[in-house]
């Protein structure tokens, strides 16, 4: 581990070399990293300094100018403190490290030297006046989340305010989040588990981080939910595997859990590998120093020579309560089947990807094909989607309004003509791709519509057409195979279908289409049964 | 007014000849008889009731140069013969695209082929009618009886539906004696109509089912003797004439309907101004009809398929229930481009000078638009995220004059509008109990050229800009169009609330998006000027 620890103090000091020169000073605007609040980004650098400071692998270890420099950039983020309530999340996060910086400044000054050592305790008076400041915000945000619970233990502790803790213990209890399988939030956990010693928050913890595991893609992005089900229609920034390091040490030398051990061989192996990491858009990387200084043991995780597949196979089967069903982790073709949201069938062949929906056009949205559960079968996983609808009847109470607001009042109205549509798909799992059977029943002639996204620029290619795929493009193929290629990654699929010559990309009341993607797509009209092939591969 | 029908009814002519050219004619096909559409791939069952329609309405019709050409009546008897080979057991039709066996399909389709069967029978009475003539009337009366049965007790999915199929179902009552019918066409007459007292209806849709409702009416209004229902429709065209922009399209983000927000012309009112011109001997619903129908003859604006072609390919229907086509009625100029209109029912207030207009809109992002001849500025206020004002109320003692309320988790925001002979001034107070970054946002949906000090860009779609200082103009690349809009605004030194935009990235692709953000809480005032 120390190896890698060394490698990560390397890539540390590489980020902090401009700062030394730079003067301190940011505007905060337009960014390209999101939206957080202003002080974050000086905490951020005194945060990463201060670890270099006190980190014997780094070249700035004991370095009095970068001492300096951290207790520049403590004062520029009080300054800016009471903007805390732009962004929470974010700004419980600065309080978070700044209660690090203050604990290892406490812990650590004494290694510096006699004439130093007043930088350092001047240094944790800054840390004390930032959590002082915030004190108040934080405890007034509106939203009860686990990192506001975080910061206020932090600020409480540091600041010793039994008021603030208590006021702490009063949310712990209100926090209600949705599964959250961000760096971030499984550091959260992972730092209210240090602070209070509460399992619950370490199981919560080591339940995120297999349920991330699960979602690693051949290319070690992370498959990102909450983009999925809201039909890509915002797409963060990739998250890798990388991404997660620092929660996946502690979590492993907490645990001790073999399953993370090899796959935390395998991230630092690849971090290795990596040539060229992306280290300032990396904070769990760049936090890493601190976290060894904070916690012992970090360094004395053993760690495997293990090939990715060896690394990653434990990984596989179901997510989040059922919903996702993971195949393939760890090797070069992975899929995902999934659950209630548009998407339900994905695989990626490298860094190639390939998304399934299926559109039929009953009742405007409610022909989206949206399963709710994933049924395991001899033929192989099943999905099912059953609905019904009709039409609405005269109201026969006059005292019932008809209209509400712009619309029927459907809520006190019987229905009739009661139309049934079933819609299934038999997904058989195999290693370099799968066979999936649609099925549309009970209803006749309706359109329907199987959609093949790709999200990567590529060849599309069939024998009847070839397409240079530049994105916002689609094609309607209606017999044979197509090939879609990016690089040496392959996905090939058909036999197409074609019911009804659909040539319009979107059906009615159907999921837009999603952007920068190139779209293939293979229609009928119901009743439909169809299987088609999907294989990936490496040429 | 007889001129414009007759040049009308020659422009639908131009039309009619691609249906009778597009209609599949292989006995083999599924769609013998009916036209298949290229973008679907396939033809809705109702397809051939309406071809039909077109075809007998050409055939009756003494102004039309198909007038008694029988090729029509055999056209119109195979597109009968193909939907009546497409209606389900229950006899309805499925509205392929959407609504499985759907009554409302039916009851369309007997609005169009109704009035056509009228025609001929009265052309048919004029002489003693042909084989194929008592064919063609044969197959409409098969289709209307087994229609009743569709339409009645199947119900409906939408507000205008309820309409539709009364109307419908009170054609079918007249045409084939069915007063049994009555007791399902009062089911939904006692729901009572949506229409409040400004003319608005419930779907607020200004270019699609107000117009269905109001053809509706004017059925309801005749068949059933109830000259009642046409207050409803008198209103509702007043209220349209206060949706007019001076770039000569309708404003459609108060709809609730498909046709919210999309870039829509008049031309489809056009039928309802006219037939009501008409019934009422209205000289200003004439002027109204004849101001469309100029639009759509020399207009000068890109208004792609809404053009000349799908303009004079309807037909002026519901003229049976006029003085025909012999009528005559007066014009008279009628001021729809002043006005300061306020619905509070419908949350909006229209108002406009001339060129220039200013809408303000509650319960919708899009609070506020202002126009000054093409040039056009959208504004939203984002605070957590785009707000939704909550209601819209009159300033008092200030003429066009309006003020909107709205708030989320994190601020309140009082936003109040007034449009001026020179523009327009926004004010804008937010109050928050913690500071927070908000922007007001204004969105330009032509590309042009935003000046400001010291920097100018082209305004391209998607793109986004934040103005740090307090004025920038902006035009548009029309050539020999020499208007501009200035905007003034004191949005200006605070360093950190840009950050606020971060939030909405990417914008809107179909539009220029300029961000001017403060921290809440804060009052500042935005003045757009016409240049």
């Amino acid at each position: 581990m120390k190896k890698y620890f060394s490698l990560i103090s390397d890539l540390a000091d590489k980020y902090i070399h401009p700062s030394i020169t730079i003067p301190s000073t940011k505007k905060t605007g337009f960014s390209d990293r999101g939206f957080s609040c202003p002080s974050l980004y000086y905490v951020k650098k005194a945060f990463i300094m201060i670890s270099a400071c006190f980190n014997s692998f780094s070249t700035y270890y004991k370095s009095p100018v970068l001492l300096n420099k951290v207790q520049q950039y403590l004062n520029e983020a009080t300054k800016l403190a009471d903007k805390g309530s732009y962004e929470p999340e974010s700004f419980c996060l600065s309080i978070m490290n700044v209660s690090y910086i203050y604990r290892m400044a406490k812990i650590y000054t004494k290694i510096l030297s006699s004439c130093d050592r007043y930088i350092g305790n001047e240094i944790q008076k800054a840390a004390l006046n930032y959590l002082e400041i915030s004190r108040n915000v934080v405890a007034n945000l509106k939203e009860n989340t686990a990192y506001k619970y975080s910061a206020m233990l932090h600020c409480a502790k540091d600041l010793k305010d039994d008021q603030l803790k208590q006021h702490a213990e009063e949310i712990k209890d209100k926090i209600q989040e949705p599964v959250l399988l961000t760096n971030l939030h499984i550091h959260t956990l992972s730092d209210i588990y240090r602070e209070t010693k509460d399992k619950k928050y370490l199981k919560a913890a080591q339940n995120d981080m297999v349920s991330v595991l699960k979602l690693i893609e051949p290319d070690d992005t992370i498959v990102n939910l909450a983009n999925e089900k809201e039909n890509l229609k915002t797409r963060s920034n990739p998250i890798y595997l990388q991404d997660y390091l620092g929660s996946l040490i502690y979590l492993t030398s907490v645990l001790k859990n073999e399953d993370f051990e090899k796959a935390l061989s395998y991230a630092m192996k690849a971090l290795v590998i990596d040539e060229n990491p992306d280290t300032d858009d990396n904070d769990s990387l760049l936090a890493i120093p601190s976290l060894v200084l904070l916690n012992r043991g970090l360094l004395d995780i053993e760690l495997f020579e293990l090939d990715r597949k060896e690394a990653l196979s434990a990984f596989n089967g179901f997510i989040d309560e059922n919903d996702i069903y993971r195949h393939g982790t760890g090797s070069h073709v992975s899929q995902t089947i999934f659950t209630k949201q548009d998407t339900f069938y994905s695989i990626q062949c490298g860094t190639l990807k390939m998304r399934l929906r299926f559109n039929a056009t009953f009742f405007g949205p409610k022909g989206r094909f949206k399963s709710e559960y994933i049924e395991k079968t001899e033929k192989g996983f099943r999905l099912y989607y059953t609905r019904q609808w009709g039409y609405f009847l005269p109201l026969e109470d006059r005292s019932i309004p008809p209209i509400i607001g712009s619309d029927v009042n459907k809520d006190d109205r019987k229905m009739t003509q009661l139309q049934y549509i079933d819609i299934e798909a038999v997904i058989n799992l195999l290693d370099n791709g799968a066979d999936i059977t649609l099925t549309v029943s009970r209803i006749d002639d309706l359109a329907c519509k199987l959609d093949l996204i790709f999200d990567k620029h590529g060849l599309f290619d069939s024998e009847f057409a070839s397409i240079q795929a530049v994105g916002n493009d689609f094609i309607q193929l209606q017999e044979g195979y197509f090939t879609y290629s990016v690089g040496s990654d392959y996905i090939i699929a058909g036999p197409a279908f074609n019911g009804s010559s659909i040539s319009s990309e979107t059906l009615r009341g159907s999921n837009l289409p999603i952007e920068d993607t190139f779209t293939v797509y293979f229609t009928d009209m119901t009743p439909v049964s169809h299987t088609i092939q999907i294989r990936g591969g490496r040429a | 007014m007889i001129e414009l029908i007759k040049e009308r009814t020659k422009r639908s002519d131009d039309v009619i000849v691609n249906l009778l050219e597009g209609q599949c004619m292989d006995p083999d096909s599924v769609y013998y008889g009916s036209i298949v559409d290229p973008e679907t791939g396939y033809s809705e069952p109702s397809r051939g009731v309406s071809i039909a329609g077109y075809f007998i309405l050409r055939y009756c019709n003494p102004f039309s140069r198909f007038y008694g050409n029988e090729l029509f009546l055999e056209r119109a008897f195979i597109a009968m013969k193909y939907s009546l080979s497409r209606m389900h057991s229950d006899n309805t039709f499925d509205l392929t695209c959407t609504n499985p066996h759907d009554p409302t399909s039916i009851a369309f389709s007997v609005r169009i082929v109704a009035p056509a069967l009228r025609l001929l029978k009265n052309h048919m009475q004029k002489k003693s009618p042909s084989e194929l003539e008592v064919k063609v009337y044969n197959i409409i009366i098969d289709f209307l009886t087994k229609s009743a049965d569709g339409m009645v007790g199947n119900g409906f999915h939408t507000p205008n539906h309820r309409w539709v199929l009364a109307s419908a179902l009170a054609l079918v009552m007249n045409i084939l004696d069915m007063p049994e019918l009555m007791d399902e066409i009062n089911s939904y007459l006692v729901e009572g109509i949506d229409c409040d007292e400004y003319g608005e209806y419930a779907e607020r849709s200004i270019s699609i089912y107000n117009l269905t409702n109001n053809e509706s009416l004017i059925i309801l209004a005749h068949e059933l003797n109830r000259p009642d229902f046409l207050e409803h429709v008198r209103r509702n065209l007043y209220m349209s004439t206060k949706y007019f922009e001076p770039d000569g399209t309708l404003y459609t983000l108060n709809s609730t309907r498909q046709d919210f927000g999309t870039k829509t012309y008049p031309f489809a009112l056009f039928e309802s101004y006219m037939v009501m011109a008409h019934i009422d001997k209205n000289p200003q619903f004439a002027y109204m009809a004849k101001v469309i129908y100029d639009m759509s003859s020399s207009n000068p604006y890109d208004i792609n398929d809404q053009g000349y072609y799908s303009f004079a390919g309807r037909h002026v229907q519901h003229m049976e229930y006029t003085s025909l086509y012999s009528g005559d009625v007066a014009i008279e100029p009628f001021d729809y481009t002043h006005y300061d209109a306020f619905f509070p029912n419908s949350d909006i207030a229209r108002m406009r000078d001339g060129e220039n207009s200013m809408t303000v809109l509650a319960k919708n992002v899009m609070a506020i638009k202002y126009m000054h001849k093409f040039l056009s500025i959208h504004m939203m206020f984002l605070s957590e995220g785009f707000i939704e004002f909550d209601s819209i109320e009159k300033i008092p003692g200030i003429p066009f004059g309006y003020r909107m309320h709205g708030k989320d988790t994190k601020t309140e925001v009082i936003l109040e509008c007034i449009f001026q002979p020179d523009g327009a001034r926004i004010s804008l107070e937010t109050k928050a109990d913690q500071l927070y970054p908000c922007a007001a946002v204004l969105m330009f949906d032509k590309e042009g050229i935003l000046q400001g000090n010291g920097y100018s860009l082209k305004t391209k779609k998607g793109k986004n800009l934040r103005v740090k200082n307090s004025k920038f103009s902006y035009s548009h690349f029309v050539k020999f169009h020499p208007y501009f809009l200035n905007i003034e605004h004191d949005f200006v030194d605070d360093s950190f609330s840009g950050i606020c935009v971060n939030k909405v990235m990417p914008t809107d692709k179909n539009a220029f998006t300029v961000f001017l953000t403060a921290e809440a809480p804060f009052k500042k005032t935005i003045f757009i000027k016409k240049g």
